[in-house]
């Protein structure tokens, strides 16, 4: 598991997507539940451990945000991709609920509007941005855009684009769309941060079977899940693709080993804490005159009977 | 007249709730108002480091998420939260206290800072209402619509940005806004959007406690501003617009409640045992699925079991 060490930008790496490198998913464990060395422990010991520093980063993470807010100068986008049942809405729950929600926004993009599909691919994603001094979270994005989009053509005929073909340059374009785009966030202070929860095929259809097995669970799923789950080979090649193509030494992808979910929700935890605290957030400095006009209110304020 | 839910889900008492009400047709006076309140009367203990709310908070922190998960489950009702107070009155951290570890999904919280000139150019309640909360969501405003019944009420000269002017019977054009308001509110309620207002009421001598603490506090002086200053002198003016918009749009559907907000957990307990208590009272609960539904998830169920 994540060790609480100094030296944690380690973390990073490990799951980081090396700009420039091609992915193979089957060479990432999506039952991945400790480091080197640390095999003689026993799951539930990494467990609790795991438990442990979560709580830890909350706390790190609320601390992060305040000042992310009080300096207000960078903003930080939080990019959550997966299959379904991967656990995005658990790691929002369980990890982004330490964030002071004035400070913190949620957007899911469900079906797009006519206006919308008037609007080039990125449009509707770029009106929920988050201000600076705040944290904005997407569950799902623009990165649909070269997902299910890609898996399911009649979408993209939807958008109504200028005739050209479809082929392996047209995703190109549209991976180069999105890494210029993200590259001019972060030139303006917006940092964004790529989860992809990665989560097996044979533990999608364990967590179906309870949302099917339990009533107070039958809400969750939706029939598409299923035919969706039929394209998985389809999307594990978009996948791999997307993420070669669109982690950026700006903006990466880190792939998250999704088939334990406090095993995601640790490492989530982790980056997100080092990503924030990358940025020298910190409580900003008053000017003189600040200072000044502040002084003479306290004088004030301690005079008055 | 709905279920009383408090007691089955551990909440503060109704009686609590009704005891800070603002009642239709029977205006208040801020001024006669503790805002430290006898809070063990209301049936919280406190210490001198309000510990006990603390916890009482914490420990029922649960029952709201689970009142939020089946609101948002449901995907029927919305609750939007309105705070208002003077400056110092620190709605900032009431929020976090009630909010914190709540599934930030299911919740969008909103400041209002200065209007755009884009705001100006619409109607006064045009900002607010495209800030609404979707069904299925919490929605908290951190000063609200009913800042435009306070600010430029003691300041009017705020109101030639809106190119609006009061005219000769200011009591005229404050009771149009005040009925725009209570019309706003009604419609939101035909329309599955509960309203709770929330008026955290601190002294103006706690104020001044308040202000100098910010000044105090090197992590805390960015939060000060000489704008809280200039509020602060005009004091009663401020106190004055409140009463009289409290008094005004209080009603029987969707009623003022006014917190004892010296101690900054008593208020956050209390708001979030109101919101806990609103949105069961909405009858919201996770969603049933059809019969044919049920149907298509035993095809769907097969379908994966039957899968190698």
């Amino acid at each position: 598991m994540v060790k609480k060490t100094a030296k944690n930008s380690d973390e990073l790496k490990l799951f980081r997507v090396e700009p420039g490198s091609q992915v193979d998913l089957s060479q990432h464990d999506p039952g991945w539940i400790g480091a080197e060395g640390m095999e003689e422990l026993s799951k539930d010991v990494l467990k609790e451990r795991a438990v442990e520093i979560l709580e830890d980063n909350r706390l790190r993470l609320a601390e992060a945000q305040d000042k992310l807010n009080a300096q207000d100068v960078y903003a930080v986008l939080v990019v959550l991709q997966a299959m379904d049942a991967a656990g995005k809405d658990g790691i929002i729950k369980h990890v982004m609920s330490a964030f002071n929600p004035l400070y913190c926004q949620v957007t899911s993009f469900k079906v797009p509007t006519p206006l919308e599909l008037d609007h080039d691919f990125i449009w509707r994603n770029y009106k929920a941005l988050p201000e600076r001094g705040r944290i904005g979270i997407f569950n799902r994005s623009y990165y649909e855009e070269v997902l299910v989009v890609k898996i399911h053509p009649e979408f993209l005929e939807g958008q109504r684009l200028p005739p050209g073909k479809r082929g392996g340059k047209f995703w190109k374009k549209r991976y180069q769309s999105i890494n210029n785009v993200e590259r001019h966030l972060t030139i303006n202070g917006t940092q964004v941060v790529k989860f992809f929860l990665h989560l097996s095929k044979e533990e999608q259809k364990d967590r179906f079977l309870k949302r099917l097995e339990e009533p107070e669970k039958n809400w969750k799923f939706s029939v598409k899940d299923l035919s969706e789950r039929g394209y998985w080979a389809d999307y594990m090649a978009a996948y791999e693709e997307m993420l070669s193509a669109t982690s950026t030494p700006w903006a990466p992808w880190y792939i998250i080993p999704a088939d334990h979910k406090w095993v995601a929700r640790t490492i989530v935890s982790s980056i997100l804490t080092r990503t924030i605290l990358d940025l020298g957030v910190d409580y900003p400095t008053l000017s003189e005159d600040q200072m000044k006009v502040m002084e003479a209110a306290r004088l004030q304020l301690e005079q008055e009977v | 007249m709905k279920a009383d839910n408090t007691q089955e889900n551990g909440l503060l008492g109704r009686e609590v709730f009704e005891g800070l009400k603002v009642k239709p047709g029977k205006p208040i006076h801020l001024v006669e108002i503790d805002p430290s309140s006898d809070v063990s009367e209301r049936g919280i203990e406190i210490n001198e480091e309000n510990i006990k709310a603390q916890v009482m908070l914490e420990n029922r922190r649960s029952l709201l998420a689970e009142a939020q998960d089946k609101l948002y489950a449901r995907d029927r009702y919305a609750v939007l939260v309105i705070f208002q107070g003077m400056a110092g009155a620190d709605i900032e951290a009431a929020i976090r206290y009630m909010m914190t570890g709540i599934n930030p999904q299911g919740c969008q919280a909103f400041n209002f800072s200065q209007p755009s000139s884009e705001d100006l150019d619409h109607n006064f309640l045009w900002r607010y209402s495209v800030a609404l909360p979707e069904h299925g969501r919490i929605g908290i405003f951190n000063h609200s619509y009913y800042d435009e019944v306070i600010y430029p009420k003691v300041k009017p000269e705020a109101l030639a940005k809106q190119k609006i002017q009061v005219g000769r019977r200011p009591s005229a054009f404050w009771r149009a806004r005040y009925q725009d308001i209570n019309n706003f509110e009604r419609h939101l309620v035909a329309n599955n959007i509960a309203v709770l207002k929330f008026f955290l009421h601190i002294s103006k001598e706690e104020q001044r406690q308040r202000l100098l603490n910010r000044i105090y506090d090197p992590k805390q002086r960015w939060r000060f501003s000489p704008a809280d200053m200039d509020e602060r002198q005009q004091w009663d003016q401020y106190l004055e617009a409140y009463e009289q918009a409290l008094n005004k749009t209080s009603t029987e559907i969707n009623p003022w409640y006014v917190l004892p907000a010296e101690q900054a957990w008593v208020a956050s307990l209390l708001a979030s045992d109101i919101l806990t208590e609103t949105i069961l009272n909405l009858g919201v609960d996770f969603p049933q699925v059809s019969e044919e539904g049920l149907t298509e998830l035993q095809a769907a169920r097969q379908q994966l079991e039957a899968e190698v």
